[in-house]
């Protein structure tokens, strides 16, 4: 049913005419438009858009594509949707991280970049100098990046500019692992699965249907986070274990009908 | 002159554990290509201004600590990626040879781009591999193994894709003896094979994105 994504292209002789007319950066606009690290993004006119996002760097006037991926715009805003597996941080992206140590006022957290991120203790909802948040070693927090400067380590908040949390914070359970593991332990109620980026933004994307689906089958709660981490708690094992499954199998199925008959399927199913 | 490559194919994200990997084939010359990265960096290699480049190519058989193409193409991924936004990092690019029928060099160097391009991580031009060999004064482009065998002499363009459209030389690899004007035939061959496999990352690539669309 679920077939792997498969981008076996045949280019068929290749005719070189056909590539002198049409070849060098042109890009054949049919639904959307593919940028290549290289390119000068022209569309739409650098008038109405002032706002670069990702992927694109400015180069005097020209805006130049560095990431290869999909072109979007919105608002005056222009940016590439990028299919990665690899994260590299971003100021303003919620992340999951794992707490791997405690250094002084720090916390080292594993959020899937080549270094560790920190935390500082004060960077939590009520935390003072007194109160400090009780963390240990394997605890799982959602936190926003707000430094990722290169050479340094990324250093992350749990809190908004009013020193709010706003759901960010510890994740609170018992029990947390990674899908490649198959052990499941009967008491555990919390999974953590790691999937490509491009998901992750794509299931929290209003227009995404998997999460509204889900909802109508599944209580339970999710969060996901930028770097390709997705944390789920329901009532079950056998719930979590469904929804894991069907939001790794989800990546690739793109129709509405074929979603609902694969929730369905797994919603009757026993594990 | 023959002035044709050889069918063309292309499937992304072959390798499960891989953040970047293509299985790539160009007539019956198939690689594997992986690329992993900006990732942890052992201290002995570490760079404090720099990524650190770790490219390798293995072939099929035989004794595998150092292949002459990898000073190609390290010389040309160091040239695409601007290492000094990734300091003390590494990425590795390994390339395995599956198949040898002829032009593995340029075969090895458009796998690598399609492992850096499946990866997605930043990098500043998409670049690839051509083969020119000359058999007879007749000059061929993309080899078989028989043709590369008989050829008085071969030249391995590494090409990037400069802004203005135009395939730019980043480096060449040239074996027997040539002279300029030669080069410059072999180069005027080479250009739009070039823009060709240009064309063929932006179809693959588009067709990796096409899950967006919905």
């Amino acid at each position: 049913m679920f077939l792997k994504c498969i981008t076996h292209l045949y280019l068929n002789q290749l005719i070189l005419h056909y590539l002198l007319f049409h070849g060098n950066n042109h890009v054949n606009v049919s639904d959307m438009s593919i940028y290549l690290p290289g390119d000068v993004i022209n569309e739409p006119s650098s008038s109405d858009s002032s706002i670069i996002g990702y992927g694109i760097n400015l180069r005097g006037d020209k805006r130049l594509v560095t990431q290869p991926g999909a072109l979007r715009s919105e608002e005056g805003k222009v940016w590439l949707s990028v299919h990665s597996k690899r994260y590299i941080p971003q100021e303003g992206d919620r992340v999951i991280g794992i707490v791997t140590s405690k250094t002084g006022d720090f916390f080292r957290l594993d959020i899937g970049t080549a270094e560790y991120a920190m935390i500082n203790f004060t960077n939590f909802e009520g935390a003072t100098k007194r109160n400090r948040p009780n963390l240990k070693t394997g605890d799982i927090i959602y936190a926003t990046v707000f430094d990722s400067t290169p050479r340094t380590e990324a250093e992350l908040t749990c809190v908004d500019d009013e020193k709010r949390a706003r759901g960010m914070g510890q994740l609170n359970g018992g029990y947390m692992f990674k899908v490649s593991i198959l052990k499941l332990d009967m008491d555990c109620y919390l999974y953590f699965v790691q999937v490509s980026l491009n998901h992750c933004r794509r299931l929290i994307s209003p227009s995404c249907k998997i999460l509204l689906t889900l909802g109508n089958f599944f209580k339970f709660e999710i969060t996901v986070g930028m770097n390709g981490r997705i944390w789920i708690n329901a009532s079950t094992t056998d719930d979590i274990i469904k929804i894991h499954d069907i939001l790794v199998k989800s990546e690739l199925v793109t129709d509405e009908d074929e979603l609902i008959a694969m929730v369905q399927n797994n919603y009757t199913r026993s594990v | 002159m023959a002035g044709r490559l050889r069918e063309m194919r292309c499937e992304l994200s072959f390798l499960k554990n891989a953040d970047g990997s293509a299985c790539f084939s160009q007539g019956s010359t198939c690689i594997w290509a992986s690329c992993s990265g900006p990732g942890d960096v052992h201290a002995s290699k570490a760079n404090e201004e720099a990524m650190t480049l770790d490219i390798s190519y293995r072939a099929n058989c035989g004794d595998n600590k150092f292949s002459v193409l990898n000073n190609i193409i390290q010389s040309t991924i160091s040239k695409a990626i601007n290492l000094e936004l990734f300091p003390h990092t590494t990425i590795a690019v390994t390339i395995h040879g599956i198949q040898d029928d002829g032009s593995i060099g340029a075969v090895a160097i458009n796998g690598a781009c399609f492992a850096l391009l499946d990866n997605g991580m930043p990098f500043e031009a998409v670049f690839c591999g051509v083969l020119v060999v000359r058999v007879k004064d007749e000059l061929i482009i993309d080899p078989t193994a028989k043709q590369e065998a008989s050829s008085t002499g071969r030249v391995l363009f590494a090409v990037f894709n400069g802004t203005d459209g135009h395939p730019e030389v980043c480096s060449m690899d040239a074996i027997g003896q040539w002279d300029f004007n030669q080069l410059e035939a072999a180069w005027s061959l080479a250009q739009p094979s070039a823009t060709a496999i240009f064309e063929f990352y932006r179809s693959v690539m588009q067709r990796k994105h096409s899950i967006d669309e919905h």
